[in-house]
C-alpha cells in the first residue's frame, strides 16, 4: 500500500498537510444544502460534517465543519476540492491511493485519519442512492 | 536509584527511533523488559520446558516447580498467600473472572454494583454488559474537577442491594491515587458482605501495595505493565472468598474428579486456572518481581514522584499547554493537551524526536467526557526514565506548538 511509504524523514507531516490544516479550503457552512453528511471516528474524536449542494447528480458546492487531527482536516479540504463539480459516479471511483497521491503518504497508524473524509462521503452517497430524498445522514466513517 | 544504569539493562534502549535515542513515556500502557526477564523466559524454553502439573517426568516437575516459585514471588510481593494468587492473561481477564464467577450465584437480578466514572473500560464494560444480561444495576461514583474521586459518595451510594464495589487504585489517565483502604473500610462499615475489587494495574507496578492493608477481597493487575511479559496477569483473591466463588472457566487442571454427570473442582488456586497455563509468562513475571524488589518499590514510587513533579513544573513553560488533574496523591502520569492541537498530532511530533507517548482516550471514554475532551496526550514514567528525557520532551512540545498552533 502506498500509505506505508514515508514522506521525507525530517518532516513530521508533508507540507501540504500542514498548509491545508492551517489554511483549510471550503471550511464553513452552506446556506441551503441539499444534503448533510455527518461522520467521524469515535476512537480518536475526529468529527466532520459535509454540506453539499447537488444538481442533476453533480456536486455543485461543498463546505465542511468539524474538528480533528491535522491529517483528517487536511484530507477534508482536499476531498471537498477534489469532488466539486464531479458526478456521483466519479466520486465513487476515487480510490484511497488518490488521496495519498495528493496528501503525501502517512504512517500506517494514521491511515484511517487520512481516509475518514473519503469514507464519510462514499458512505453518504451510498445512502443517498438508496433514498434520494434524504437530507441528512449521520454515523458515517469508520 | 540510578536510572541511567537501569536503562542499560533494557536491550530495547539500544535502538534508535527516527535516528534519535529512544525515549519511552508510555509506561501506563505497557513497560519495556529488562534482560533478566527476557533471560528467564528463554531459559525456561531452552532448559526446562515441560507441561506444568501434567506428566511425571523430571522435566515436567522442573517446569511445575519454576511455575510455583514464580507464584510464591508474586504472593510475597503483595503480601498474599500462594493459594490466593490466580494467574490470568491480564487484569482485564482478572476482572472478567470475578464478574462471570459472581453472576453464577452471588450477584442476581435487582442487585447493585458500584464503580466509578474514573474506571478504565476493563473495569466498566464487564459490569455494564453483564448487568444487561442479569438485570442488576451499575451505579457510579463521580470524579471531582481536580481529578480526585468524590470519596464521600461511596457511603451514600452503597445500599442494601450493593453486592460489589470495584474501583481503580490509581487512574490510568490522571495518575490520581485513590484511597483504596479507606474506600474498602467504608464498604465494610456499611455492609460486611459487600465484595470489594481493586483494579491495581497502575499501582502494583509503581508503589508498595499490600493486600492485607487494603483489605480488599480482590485485586487485579497485569504483568506487562510491570516489566513482565504480555499474556500473564494476576487476580489476588482472599482465600475464603475465592473458596466460596464458582469457577470461571471449566476444563483441565481445575478439576479433582470428573464423572459423566458431575465434577469435583480442584483446590485453590488451580480451581480458577483451567487449561495449560502460561508457565513462561508466569516465570517472566516472577523475574520482573525480583527485579523490582531489588530496586525497592519505595524507591520506584519516589523516583516517579520526582519525575512527575519535574515534568509538571517544566511543562508549564510550553505555550498553550493544559494539564488535567491536580490530585494531591498521584503516580507518574501526566495527561495534557496543547491548545487545540489534536493529541495524535502532538504524539506524531514527539515521535520524530524518538519519544513514545500515548494519545487518545486511554480506554476511559466516560472519564474523557467528564473532562470535556475527546482525548489527551499522556506521558507516563517508569524506573528507566530521567529528567534529561523530560527536557527533550519539553523541547519537542515547543516544536509541536510552533509547527501546528
Amino acid at each position: 500500500m502506498t500509505a506505508t511509504k514515508h514522506h521525507r524523514d525530517s518532516e513530521i507531516y508533508s507540507e501540504i498537510i500542514i498548509d491545508l490544516y492551517k489554511n483549510p479550503i471550503n471550511f464553513g457552512k452552506l446556506s441551503n444544502p441539499s444534503i448533510t453528511l455527518q461522520g467521524g471516528n469515535p476512537l480518536c474524536g475526529d468529527e466532520v460534517q459535509f454540506e453539499l449542494k447537488l444538481e442533476a447528480g453533480i456536486v455543485k458546492d461543498i463546505k465542511f465543519t468539524g474538528h480533528g487531527c491535522a491529517i483528517s482536516r487536511a484530507s477534508e479540504s482536499l476531498l471537498s476540492e477534489m469532488i466539486k463539480g464531479k458526478k456521483f459516479e466519479e466520486i465513487e471511483r476515487i480510490k484511497d491511493e488518490d488521496v495519498f497521491e495528493v496528501l503525501g503518504n502517512v504512517v500506517q497508524t494514521r491511515v484511517k485519519c487520512a481516509l475518514l473524509p473519503l469514507q464519510v462521503l462514499k458512505q453518504g452517497f451510498m445512502k443517498y442512492r438508496e433514498k434520494p430524498n434524504i437530507k441528512f445522514a449521520s454515523g458515517l466513517g469508520v | 536509584m540510578n536510572s541511567e544504569r537501569i536503562k542499560k539493562e533494557f536491550p530495547i534502549f539500544r535502538r534508535k527511533v527516527n535516528g534519535k535515542p529512544f525515549i519511552y513515556f508510555n509506561n501506563a500502557a505497557t513497560t519495556q523488559k529488562p534482560r533478566q526477564v527476557l533471560r528467564a523466559i528463554s531459559d525456561f524454553y531452552e532448559k526446562h520446558n515441560g507441561s506444568v502439573h501434567r506428566g511425571t517426568s523430571g522435566i515436567s516437575a522442573e517446569a511445575t516447580e519454576l511455575y510455583s516459585n514464580a507464584r510464591e514471588k508474586v504472593a510475597d510481593f503483595i503480601g498474599a498467600k500462594e493459594q490466593e494468587i490466580v494467574y490470568t492473561k491480564n487484569a482485564t481477564e482478572s476482572i472478567n473472572l470475578v464478574a462471570y464467577s459472581l453472576i453464577k450465584s452471588q450477584i442476581k437480578k435487582g442487585d447493585e454494583v458500584l464503580i466509578t466514572k474514573m474506571e478504565h473500560h476493563s473495569n466498566l464494560v464487564p459490569w455494564q454488559q453483564l448487568s444487561k444480561l442479569r438485570g442488576f444495576k451499575v451505579k457510579f461514583v463521580d470524579v471531582k474537577k481536580n481529578g480526585e474521586l468524590a470519596v464521600e459518595q461511596f457511603k451514600k451510594k452503597i445500599s442494601k442491594k450493593t453486592k460489589l464495589v470495584s474501583v481503580a487504585h490509581c487512574s490510568n489517565v490522571l495518575g490520581t491515587v485513590n484511597p483504596a483502604r479507606e474506600i474498602v473500610a467504608t464498604c465494610q462499615d456499611k455492609n460486611q458482605d459487600i465484595i470489594t475489587l481493586v483494579d491495581a494495574c497502575q499501582s502494583v507496578p509503581h508503589m508498595p501495595v499490600e493486600v492485607k492493608k487494603i483489605n480488599c477481597d480482590f485485586l487485579a493487575f497485569s504483568g506487562h505493565k510491570m516489566l513482565g511479559p504480555e499474556g500473564i496477569g494476576v487476580l489476588y483473591g482472599k482465600e475464603e472468598v475465592l473458596g466460596k466463588m464458582q469457577p470461571f472457566l471449566y476444563g483441565g487442571d481445575m478439576i479433582r474428579e470428573v464423572h459423566l454427570d458431575w465434577t469435583a473442582f480442584n483446590k485453590l488456586p488451580e480451581k480458577f486456572e483451567a487449561g495449560t497455563p502460561n508457565a513462561a509468562g508466569a516465570i517472566g513475571l516472577g523475574a520482573a518481581v525480583s527485579y523490582l524488589e531489588k530496586i525497592g518499590m519505595e524507591n520506584v514510587y519516589r523516583h516517579e514522584k520526582e519525575l512527575t513533579k519535574y515534568a509538571l513544573k517544566k511543562i508549564k513553560y510550553v505555550e498553550g499547554v493544559k494539564v488535567y488533574g491536580s490530585a494531591k496523591e498521584r503516580t507518574g502520569v501526566v495527561p495534557f493537551n496543547l491548545g487545540i492541537i489534536h493529541p495524535h498530532d502532538v504524539a506524531a511530533v514527539l515521535d520524530k524526536y524518538g519519544i513514545s507517548i500515548r494519545a487518545g482516550d486511554h480506554c476511559a471514554q466516560p472519564l474523557m467526557r467528564e473532562l470535556g475532551v475527546v482525548g489527551t496526550a499522556r506521558a507516563s514514567f517508569y524506573i528507566y526514565n530521567t529528567k534529561k528525557e523530560i527536557d527533550v520532551m519539553i523541547e519537542a512540545l515547543k516544536e509541536a506548538e510552533r509547527l501546528l498552533a
